[in-house]
């Protein structure tokens, strides 16, 4: 039998391709009921206005804006990290490429619709065409989110070609019909034929140096939302960079979890090695550094100025009561604790890398939470004259629910994705013909 | 019978001081006495119009307010007769104006006619008046250009007893008129003839056309009141003012020029390598 052990490969996936199991049946269903709450949630926002959310007079941006800015640093991520994968042929890399495009889809997919979310006339939604000024941010993001959003998926349908074709052709195990006639309409005709291969390669390369720098400018324009504003917090020439970092930061960290998951369910301990995660976490460890060092910067430099409104709002995040827990949280989780972990060998190993990418994670989401609040709640105008249950933001259930909702939803697409293919491109690691692991820099204590 | 105790005292005295301290926080008269009102009185005169305009004001927290709604009543007084005018309420800037141009103006032999405007007080304000004592003066101004100086003839009469006699010495002010107010060009008297003479500069911008409104006024005259004659002449610059278009800027409807060839470039050499990629896509189908 030919290339017997790629096939073995292909074989561990055989849940969800072939036939889901019943875990992942109660995954989806339980995503879906969170979808439904969230659905729900929708329709008291659309019945009864932004009333029902913690928005107000002044802070007018709350969860769904973090999780926007979240879900897309994740997607561009996904997007530069997949580029550089592919564009140095880092072979040892290879098995975490269709992660890496993968949550760059979903994160372009799911991050735009907290936007729709926070748009209180979703009727003039068209204005953004209709009415767009070519000088305005908001009108260069919504060209980039589109073009990116166009160009992850393209990209990712032929990184996958060479694996509906093989899905099409292979007898590994068995598939319905309407999935094989799907195969082989996706594979467009594809036989690994010389000028095939060359086309696809061309393609390929193609949007891959086009993704890196297209995500590059898109998380800018994102940041210059902000940056572009003279808000003290946000009115910052560091925020482009800050943005760009923070989003490789947390797309390297869910990278290390998705692949830690994958390895566990399907096995892949021979292409996803202890070296691959001691890898992941050096690259974890400079991501850290430089995300606290842009931290200390942003900080160090608001304590120099003697604006009031600035100093004000930098005592918010001193203040126990207003987000003084919240920052220390972020600083732990995304560098203090990661630093610790990362730096001493002896704690690092495939499982503490994870959880602390775990930890990052969480780190990076309320981070995003203390650019957008504490700013929004600190005007250069006192604010006066309004409620004062208006003057500090509370995100209500509407908001949390829905904010479940579109995590729930990328779960949703992920499932989706791995009951179409297998998390890994094996039939790219097949026409290498072998597996590569990382070589270690030194000898690391044993996992 | 029971002598009544010191608590009972106690009790009528705190009383008395609870009712005092009332009266004194309280006091029984509630309204304050009425304001004094200071009122003005001007008369002006135009060419197609003559007016009496009253103003009248009230001091409050250490400035003057204007005195809005109220009514003032207009006398003329002609001899021992006086005539009623009319009555008007003051508006909002506390000025209250009485039309004269349908009025039959009565003078006294030396031409000289009394107005009066009061307001009779109420329960706020104090009662006030003012007279004025106005004769009726006609300016003229002719025009005439000789040898290129440019020249503006001005005489002054007024009307005594059915004839009309010079007025010498009056102040006239000569300016153009402009957009928020006069620009003034000379303050000159008129002499013996009623008469002065201006010679008018040669450098002063008009409109597109080159026209200026020129005006020769009495300002406030003790004698005459305030008296305005205008007349358009074809004696200054022509200036164009070009409508400029708004630049391109960021916050203008048209974007600067390099945003718009950033964008379109940046975003053409995206999609050029996106439609290269469906380009290999649709013959790797065929192939």
């Amino acid at each position: 039998m030919e290339n017997s052990v790629f096939d073995q490969l292909l074989a561990k996936f055989k849940d969800p391709i072939s036939k889901p199991s019943s875990s992942w049946w109660i995954l989806l269903v339980a995503m879906l009921m969170i979808i439904a709450v969230g659905l729900f949630a929708l329709i008291q926002q659309i019945v009864h206005g932004h009333i029902v959310t913690g928005m107000r007079d002044h802070v007018v941006w709350g969860v769904f804006i973090v999780n926007f800015i979240f879900f897309l640093g994740i997607g561009y991520a996904g997007a530069i990290l997949a580029g550089i994968f592919h564009l140095t042929r880092l072979q040892w890399a290879k098995p975490l490429h269709r992660i890496a495009v993968w949550f760059s889809l979903i994160g372009l997919c799911v991050g735009p619709i907290f936007i729709f979310l926070c748009v209180g006339r979703l009727d003039r939604i068209h204005y953004l065409f209709t009415h767009a000024r070519i000088q305005s941010p908001i009108t260069w993001d919504v060209m980039a989110i589109l073009t990116n959003l166009i160009l992850v998926s393209t990209y990712l349908y032929i990184a996958h070609i060479r694996d509906f074709a093989k899905l099409r052709d292979t007898d590994v195990f068995d598939l319905p019909k309407w999935k094989r006639k799907l195969y082989n309409k996706l594979a467009l005709n594809y036989r690994g034929t010389h000028e095939q291969n060359h086309r696809l390669n061309r393609a390929q390369n193609g949007l891959a140096a086009t993704m890196i720098p297209a995500a590059i400018v898109a998380d800018s324009l994102l940041a210059w939302l902000f940056g572009m504003s003279l808000r003290p917090g946000w009115h910052s020439t560091l925020f482009a960079p800050e943005f760009i970092l923070v989003a490789i930061y947390s797309g390297v960290a869910l990278l290390i979890v998705l692949m830690w998951f994958y390895r566990r369910k399907y096995q892949l301990d021979n292409l996803m090695t202890n070296q691959h995660f001691q890898y992941a976490g050096y690259l974890l460890l400079l991501l850290c550094l430089g995300f606290a060092y842009f931290t200390l910067s942003e900080y160090i430099t608001e304590w120099y100025n003697i604006n009031e409104t600035h100093e004000r709002w930098l005592d918010k995040f001193l203040t126990i009561g207003e987000f003084g827990i919240m920052s220390f949280a972020a600083i732990g989780f995304a560098i203090v604790i990661p630093l610790i972990i990362l730096i001493i060998p002896r704690f690092r190993n495939a499982g503490s890398i994870t959880v602390v990418s775990g930890l990052i994670l969480i780190g990076l989401w309320l981070k995003r939470y203390l650019i957008i609040v504490p700013t929004l709640e600190t005007p250069h105008l006192p604010i006066q004259d309004i409620r004062p249950e208006y003057v500090n933001y509370q995100a209500t259930w509407v908001e949390w629910s829905l904010s479940l909702a579109g995590f729930a939803l990328g779960v949703v697409l992920l499932l989706l994705l791995n009951y179409l293919a297998p998390s890994i491109p094996v039939a790219d690691i097949e026409r290498d013909d072998e597996i590569v692991v990382p070589k270690p820099f030194y000898k690391t204590s044993n996992e | 019978m029971m002598r009544p105790n010191i608590h009972t005292y106690g009790w009528l005295n705190c009383l008395f001081i609870c009712l005092v301290a009332t009266a004194a926080i309280n006091p029984l008269t509630a309204q304050d006495s009425p304001l004094r009102v200071y009122m003005y009185l001007d008369y002006f005169k135009t060419d197609d119009s003559q007016y009496l305009q009253a103003e009248l004001k009230y001091r409050e927290d250490g400035g003057f307010k204007q005195l809005k709604g109220v009514e003032v009543v207009f006398t003329m007084t002609a001899d021992t007769s006086i005539i009623d005018l009319g009555k008007k309420t003051t508006t909002a800037d506390g000025l209250a104006r009485l039309d004269l141009s349908e009025v039959a103006i009565v003078a006294d032999t030396l031409g000289i006619t009394q107005y009066e405007a009061s307001f009779e007080g109420n329960e706020s304000y104090k009662s006030s008046s003012k007279d004025i004592e106005v004769g009726v003066v006609n300016i003229s101004m002719q025009t005439e250009e000789v040898d290129s100086i440019r020249r503006l003839n001005i005489m002054a009469t007024k009307q005594v007893g059915g004839n009309s006699l010079v007025v010498e010495d009056l102040d006239i002010k000569i300016g153009i008129e402009r957009l928020f107010g006069l620009l003034t060009l000379s303050e000159v008297s008129t002499d013996e003839d009623g008469l002065v003479q201006f010679d008018f500069p040669i450098d002063l911008p008009g409109d597109a056309l080159g026209n200026i409104n020129v005006i020769a006024m009495t300002d406030d005259d003790d004698d005459f009141g305030t008296v305005k004659t205008r007349t358009k002449v074809g004696w200054g610059k022509p200036v164009y003012y070009h409508a400029n278009e708004a630049p391109r800027t960021l916050w203008s409807r048209d974007a600067p020029l390099w945003i718009i060839i950033t964008v379109l470039f940046l975003f053409l050499v995206v999609w050029y390598h996106y439609f290269l990629a469906v380009n290999h896509l649709i013959k790797i189908r065929k192939l």
